[in-house]
């Protein structure tokens, strides 16, 4: 009988043992966990029975390791394509180097989604998935940034290595008047139109006006959405969600963006849909709203969609997390790599981790591996 | 063709994919250290290279990979399973 099967409620408290443990948390965050695994992954209205989060049950020891799944509906043209983002992969200290976590990824790999990817991999995992098949995206593995603020940029940074939190730096208000004089260089011109916030429906109108250029693109609805909107509020990302719809000078959807800002601190994109020139009007805006909410930073992850506005934006480069994708269907797989894909971080767990959640106490180092 | 004849080409395989030298075809890959996540995920990949099929996902048994002589046991007993017979060794 093989040791690898789905995952089931029950297994949920050993699972995040082993987080708590390969973390380094203290087990009294366990039953924190247990609730962030059963509302981010047991109760995700996208989950896929056909495609569960697995374990690895030893005879002796009982569940020593796991991997979850954060099934994600496209649509390539008409054809519903099911992506299966590999959360965590956990395997207990003790059984690692038995290659428990090989055997999970790859089993997890043979499942019944048409693509599989990961948006958050350390070196080793990376490893993993190209000696299984898998490959590596590079561009979504290519971080872009643009400092909004540079004296708060500079004393944010400063701050962080002295320890402290992404948040204002000391000395804000007189650092907010150096950036001000600043910010007519730093910041684009005011583009037309407008934005308001964005809501399920108007993101599910949106998508598919971008269908001639990115033939694969999330299938959204609104349960989903409402779902993931309210996770996205409770992440732990550093800052506060920000979604909002941008309209050009007469009225027209041209894109919409989805960021986390932290006053004083960074802004992070986990989204921005819009393409062909509409890409330029609703990135300036988004850069504007980011400043305007205190970002002394904006960065994000590089989608092609987005790459010659980021050029033109001389954004600088910032390495990331590897962004990994296997799929049988290498037409599928090529429409990933050659970016004709709406394939973002919002879609993805890179801000869903266990660790990025508030209702955890301590920041720590991902668990994958 | 049993396990045993294709005992050397694991042994040889091992060496080239995992660059270990195996002291015996008896040593314990796992007790010995000599296999990780890594490490496995490479040598599966090609052994089902070099002998041109599948190991089983289901009822793949770690504990039958522990030694060079269990694994070219398990890949003979597997190809047999799958229909391709027995792999030269």
């Amino acid at each position: 009988m093989s040791p690898i099967r789905p995952l089931v409620p029950d297994d949920l408290a050993a699972v995040a043992a082993i987080y708590a443990d390969f973390d380094g948390r203290s087990r009294s965050e366990v039953p924190r966990l247990v609730e962030y695994f059963e509302r981010a992954v047991l109760a995700d209205p996208a989950a896929d029975p056909e495609i569960p989060s697995l374990v690895y049950e030893d005879r002796g020891d009982g569940v020593v390791g796991a991997i979850f799944s954060h099934v994600r509906r496209f649509t390539d043209g008409e054809r519903p394509v099911r992506i299966a983002f590999s959360g965590p992969l956990l395997a207990r200290p003790d059984h690692r180097r038995r290659g428990v976590g090989a055997l999970l990824l790859r089993r997890y790999l043979a499942g019944a989604q048409d693509v599989t990817a990961t948006d958050g991999a350390v070196d080793e995992v990376q490893a993993m998935w190209q000696g299984l098949g898998g490959s590596t995206h590079a561009a979504a593995s290519v971080g872009w940034g643009r400092v909004l603020a540079p004296a708060g940029f500079v004393a944010g940074g400063l701050a962080r290595k002295l320890g402290e939190r992404n948040g204002p730096a000391p000395g804000a208000p007189l650092l907010a008047k150096v950036d001000a004089r600043a910010s007519g260089r730093l910041l684009p011109a005011a583009p037309p139109g407008s934005v308001s916030e964005l809501t399920p429906h108007a993101l599910i109108d949106l998508l598919p006006r971008l269908k001639r250029q990115l033939s694969l693109r999330p299938a959204y609805d609104e349960r989903y959405l409402d779902w993931l909107f309210s996770e996205l509020a409770v992440a732990r990302v550093p800052g506060d969600p920000v979604r909002r719809m941008v309209f050009d000078g007469d009225g027209r959807p041209a894109g919409s963006y989805v960021m986390f800002v932290a006053p004083g601190g960074i802004a992070q994109v986990v989204q921005v849909a819009a393409v062909g020139d509409d890409v330029a009007m609703t990135f300036d805006h988004m850069v504007r709203d980011a400043a305007a909410r205190g970002a002394v930073e904006i960065r994000g992850r590089v989608e092609t969609h987005l790459l010659a506005h980021l050029r033109r934006m001389r954004c600088r480069m910032i390495p990331t997390e590897w962004t990994l994708v296997h799929s049988d269907d290498p037409a599928l797989l090529a429409t990933i790599l050659s970016g004709r894909a709406l394939f973002t971080r919002l879609d993805g767990e890179w801000w869903m981790q266990p660790h990025t959640r508030r209702p955890v106490a301590s920041a720590g180092q991902s668990a994958r591996g | 063709m049993s396990g045993g004849d294709l005992t050397p080409r694991i042994v040889e395989l091992i060496a080239d994919v995992l660059q270990v030298e195996v002291p015996t075809p008896e040593t314990d890959l796992i007790d010995a250290g000599l296999i990780d996540s890594l490490a496995l995920v490479s040598l599966i990949g090609e052994i089902e290279h070099e002998f041109a099929f599948l190991l089983p996902l289901d009822d793949f048994d770690l504990d039958r990979f522990r030694t060079a002589e269990q694994i070219a046991a398990f890949v003979a007993a597997s190809a047999a399973a799958d229909g391709v017979g027995t792999p030269a060794a």
